[in-house]
């Protein structure tokens, strides 16, 4: 009944040097991660070393990539100004990409092994045979 | 403002006022931005499910060692990287842009139009068609 309640109070930016002091140490701390990732994947390419400690070097990757996702949408696309709630429908339903990432690569083990196992000259053509075990070789 | 009073105290889904405090178009802007991080998501995983699933994949930094105009130097992964740098820095401009154009007094949304009690050479707007000039010569880029 209240008509003069103000629906939508949209803060505009501050303005001025702090905004565009923020943007360029975000800018700074990106390049330096890059930086960063890319005398990894160099190195990784460039010293022998085990497996194990490449696959470290990778997952530090995935992270420090997370990190500068972080700070991408958070700063240059504002998303970190907004109210938590629409913060929050934007990031949560983003979480389905673990099991999209577990489940899929889940498939392609299973369909690696599938082809590795796969011999053409095995009948294809005769499945309904229980009492013969022909599915375990 | 005794009840402009009381609304401020009221919870973000009891009414009277817009829970997201933002915009119709940024708020769409939000959900196509999700739905096509899902969208790109689903290619990039299907790419790798399928690389997961081979025995043998070439390495990348043998396969993507050329740089333009750098003849057959051995230069693994650095045209790769030149680019992703680029993007980083279009995004850069592209806020830079916004925010010049949010200071410029004049240029939104009227571009360019009304110039009486402006400078023409205002240093913001300078920085405007500096970064916008950037952006997109980067995004052509990319």
């Amino acid at each position: 009944m209240e008509h003069a309640v103000q629906e939508i109070s949209f803060h505009h930016e501050p303005g001025g040097k702090e905004v565009v002091s923020k943007i360029i140490r975000t800018t700074v701390i990106l390049s330096v991660i890059t930086i960063i990732e890319l005398g990894m994947g160099l190195g990784m390419y460039a010293i022998p070393m085990a497996a194990g400690l490449k696959l470290f070097l990778k997952g530090v990757i995935v992270i420090l990539s997370l990190a500068k996702a972080f700070y991408i949408v958070g700063v240059f696309m504002h998303l970190g100004e907004e109210v938590k709630n629409l913060i929050m429908t934007i990031v949560v339903p983003l979480l389905l990409f673990i099991w999209f990432i577990a489940a899929f690569l889940y498939e392609g083990n299973s369909w690696k092994n599938l082809r590795n196992t796969y011999n053409p000259k095995q009948a294809v053509s005769a499945p309904a045979a229980p009492h013969e075990a022909g599915e375990h070789h | 403002m005794a009840t402009a009073q009381a609304h401020t105290e009221t919870k973000w889904w009891s009414g009277g006022k817009s829970p997201f405090n933002v915009e119709y178009g940024k708020l769409m802007m939000w959900y196509f931005l999700m739905s096509d991080a899902f969208t790109f998501g689903a290619f990039l995983i299907s790419y790798g499910t399928i690389r997961f699933s081979q025995n043998y994949w070439p390495d990348p930094n043998e396969v993507f060692n050329a740089f333009p105009l750098a003849g057959h130097a051995n230069l693994p992964l650095a045209f790769m990287s030149l680019m992703t740098f680029i993007l980083i820095v279009s995004s850069v401009t592209m806020v830079l842009a916004v925010h010049a154009g949010h200071n410029t007094p004049g240029v939104l949304p009227p571009m360019l139009l009304h110039t009486t009690d402006t400078m023409w050479v205002h240093p913001d707007r300078l920085l405007l068609v500096v970064t916008s000039l950037a952006s997109l010569v980067s995004m052509v880029f990319t």
